[in-house]
């Protein structure tokens, strides 16, 4: 798989994110992991680093839990579409909900995949393949 | 010698002039007289000649030359006469008198012979006469061709005109010798295609069925009378392959010289579409005739409806009699408030209940009750609604209204009602008369809306349950898999030694955090099927499918030595894949884990069709359950072995999704032997 500029990591469980960016890291996925613990923090990341008409620093690829306090990951997502980026990033829904509803709305958001936590090569890699 | 013509002209007489003594008064007189006579004597057979000449007339000719030379020689005699008078040539004077003498004799012997034959022609006024008939029967003459002429062309024109064929038939040759239109022209046949005339042809165009008919018909003839009309029909081949109807009427035409007929004269007519008209008239009467026969049966059977009918009317009659005691005696029993209004009556009628039920009439409403006794103690917010019914019932004729509404006491609180109507209706569709009753329904309504408020709370628990579920186990998830991602973390991070002396303590960690968050797991999945629409169903094959799920428990599989036995008539089903993938696993790893442990599980899985089901079994000679094992089955969390590695979930799981899906699930087992599964899947759900 190609490598990756950034990643960012959307989790309120701080636990959560760690193991997920040492996951990443162990992977060897890419060079920058950023992560944030709210909704309204990963879309505040996206304004500052998408926006710019070079966008180089804007995450290739944000996992997204959904059930956060504040901003869901619903809403950010229903905000990051509405922003305009140049290039959008991938964004894979990681979470422990495994509800039907959820996975209906996370399609109809096209998110670009949904899997459940651990994260796992596994289960991710197969959803980067183009 | 003198001769005789000498002696003819001898002057040895005096001249006659002597006789007159030359006196020239006589002799000039008698000289000019005679002269003139012989001129016109001379004249005279001229004129006759040449009337001779214009008139030929060849039968009296003779007598014409006989008057001439009479009338010539009277003539000469004259010029004789002249002559003698200074010349005496009496010889030859007597000479011309002896010839004269002769052709007078002869001419009057020859008149008095023709006298009766002159007599016989006609006189001119008899020829006018005639001549006038003549012409007069010349002009009838005229007159009759003029007929004639006209008279043919009117019967050629009719005989070209008329559609008919007529004809002259030889019935010695047996062909027709004279027609106006040719038969084979009528009956389409072109120049090219028409069969050669005569006798032969009749055979090709006489239908076979009719050819001996025709032919009895004609030689029938030798015994008819003149004037006598005979009539045939058959049948002639039209070109267009069909055959057509034609009538013949024949009657003699003419006699053979023995008296016996040889020609008749015939018409001949199409009365292919008089046929059709016959045909057709026939089916109508035919029709006709059966459409009056079920008529008489129609007729038969409303008779014995109406009879029926009176029969039943009496019936009625008799028991709306006792219908109506009935109601009295029901409405003196009854503990409903029971109305009855008669619409061509003022008023209305009600029962004690009334004022039982609700304590009051006044005394003029008892007096006189009337319907607005009733209505006026109708809830307002209820009583345009209760009007809108009775009147949609009237209106759409409809026999029977119901409705709950609100009805106040005497002491002014409102009771729940459930009101009743019935309308009967007369003959007119118009309303008769209104049977009511009012049943205090207040306890029951009361009931009502506390268990609707209850279940309404149910709901909520429920739905608020079901959320919990939800939440819990999302967030109880996520501490778990944040724990056992930390636990694997520390067994990477501490030193090996310490990690090996702690190994144990490490795999109860891990193993305690992995059924926690199996039992999550399954608490998620029990809240996802109650929440979840049913899964898409597709076509399964089931014998694959029971070979996966059993390799993946090839761990089980292999600790238990267990055996898989399959029969599998019915090889497919309509199902949801993960439903039916579920539903084995936990099938046969329950069969597995529960096994008897002093022998090797064996497994049959077997499929049934039974009605329109599918039942699929699955039967191990496990453990086996006692009877109250039995009833706590397929409850949540029931683990009713202590041994093995079950949350309790899984029978409950599958419960919830054979159900959910029109199924069912059952057991049958006994303890020490084994148990059999048995689950029915409803081949007419979506499912």
């Amino acid at each position: 798989m190609k490598k990756m500029q950034s990643i960012l990591l959307v989790d309120d469980d701080e636990i959560s994110n760690m193991l997920t960016a040492m996951k990443v890291n162990e992977l060897a996925m890419t060079e920058r992991v950023a992560a944030v613990t709210s909704g309204q923090q990963a879309l505040d990341y996206c304004i500052a680093h998408c926006l710019t008409p070079a966008a180089d620093s804007c995450p290739d690829l944000i996992l997204l839990d959904i059930n956060m306090p504040g901003m869901s990951g619903f809403e950010f997502l229903e905000k990051l579409n509405q922003l305009g980026c140049p290039r959008l990033p991938k964004v894979v829904v990681l979470t422990t909900s495994s509800s039907p509803r959820d996975v209906e709305r996370a399609r109809s958001l096209k998110v670009t995949g949904y899997i459940d936590k651990p994260l796992t090569p596994e289960k991710l890699f197969p959803l980067l393949e183009d | 010698m003198e001769t005789f013509v000498d002696s003819l002209t001898s002057p040895a007489f005096m001249p006659h002039g002597h006789c007159y003594y030359w006196q020239p008064d006589i002799l000039w007189s008698h000289a000019l007289a005679d002269g003139t006579i012989a001129t016109a004597y001379f004249a005279i057979p001229l004129v006759l000649f040449y009337l001779f000449a214009k008139r030929r007339n060849t039968h009296y000719s003779w007598v014409v030359a006989l008057f001439a030379l009479f009338i010539v020689g009277c003539g000469i005699t004259h010029v004789m006469d002249v002559v003698t008078i200074w010349n005496p040539l009496y010889r030859l004077d007597s000479l011309f008198r002896i010839i004269t003498a002769l052709a007078s004799v002869g001419t009057a012997i020859a008149l008095a012979k023709i006298t009766p034959q002159l007599l016989a022609i006609p006189t001119a006024a008899e020829w006018r006469r005639h001549n006038d008939e003549l012409q007069a029967a010349n002009e009838e003459l005229r007159v009759t061709n003029e007929e004639l002429v006209e008279s043919r062309h009117f019967i050629h024109k009719v005989m070209n005109t008329i559609p008919n064929s007529i004809y002259l038939f030889d019935l010695t040759s047996y062909q027709a010798i004279y027609t106006n239109k040719d038969l084979l022209v009528i009956l389409g046949y072109s120049q090219s295609e028409a069969p050669t005339p005569g006798p032969a042809v009749m055979k090709k165009l006489v239908h076979p069925d009719d050819s001996e008919k025709r032919m009895q018909y004609y030689r029938d003839f030798s015994t008819a009378e003149d004037g006598e009309r005979r009539e045939i029909e058959f049948r002639l081949r039209h070109a267009d392959g069909n055959y057509r109807h034609y009538l013949f009427t024949n009657a003699v035409f003419r006699r053979n010289a023995a008296g016996v007929p040889d020609q008749t004269i015939g018409v001949s007519q199409d009365i292919t579409a008089l046929k059709q008209t016959e045909e057709n008239l026939r089916n109508t009467l035919h029709q006709l005739r059966e459409a009056n026969e079920e008529l008489s049966r129609t007729e038969e059977t409303l008779q014995e409806l109406n009879n029926e009918l009176e029969e039943r009317v009496e019936h009625r009659t008799r028991e709306l009699a006792e219908s109506n005691e009935r109601y009295e005696l029901v409405a003196q029993a009854t503990n409903d408030a029971v109305w009855d209004r008669t619409y061509s009556q003022r008023g209305v009628r009600w029962n004690r209940a009334f004022e039982q039920l609700f304590g009051y009439l006044t005394p003029e409403e008892k007096a006189h009750p009337t319907v607005d006794a009733w209505l006026q103690r109708v809830h307002p917010q209820d009583l345009t609604a209760i009007l809108d019914l009775i009147k949609h019932s009237v209106a759409t004729a409809s026999p029977v209204w119901q409705v709950e509404y609100r009805f106040q006491r005497a002491d002014g609180r409102y009771a729940y009602v459930l009101g009743r109507g019935v309308i009967l209706y007369g003959e007119d569709r118009r309303p008769r008369r209104m049977l009511g009753s009012l049943t205090d329904i207040t306890s029951l309504k009361e009931t009502q809306l506390s268990l609707l408020q209850q279940n309404q709370q149910l709901q909520k628990i429920n739905s608020d349950l079901d959320n919990f579920i939800y939440l819990a186990s999302h967030d109880l998830k996520q501490p778990v898999v944040n724990l056992e991602g930390l636990l694997s973390l520390l067994r990477g991070n501490l030193p090996a030694q310490l990690a090996a002396g702690n190994e144990k303590l490490f795999s109860f960690m891990e193993a305690s955090a992995g059924r926690l968050k199996r039992t999550i797991y399954e608490l998620t999945e029990i809240s996802r099927i109650q929440q979840e629409a049913p899964p898409d169903a597709e076509e399964i094959a089931i014998p694959p499918l029971v070979d996966e799920v059993w390799a993946d428990l090839a761990g089980l599989v292999a600790q238990a030595g267990g055996r898989l036995e399959t029969d599998f008539p019915v090889a497919s089903i309509h199902y949801s894949a993960r439903y039916m993938r579920s539903i084995l696993y936990n099938l046969l790893s329950n069969a597995l884990k529960y096994r008897a442990p002093e022998r090797a599980a064996v497994v049959r899985v077997a499929t049934r069709l039974e009605g329109d089901r599918t039942r699929l079994t699955v039967a191990d000679n496990g453990l086996g359950l006692s009877e109250q094992q039995q009833s706590n089955l397929f409850v949540m969390f029931k683990r009713l072995h202590t041994h093995g590695e079950g949350s309790g979930v899984g029978l409950y799981m599958i419960k919830r999704m054979v159900e959910n899906n029109g199924g069912e699930i059952s057991v049958a087992s006994r303890e020490g032997q084994g148990s059999t599964f048995t689950v029915y899947f409803s081949n007419k759900a979506g499912i």
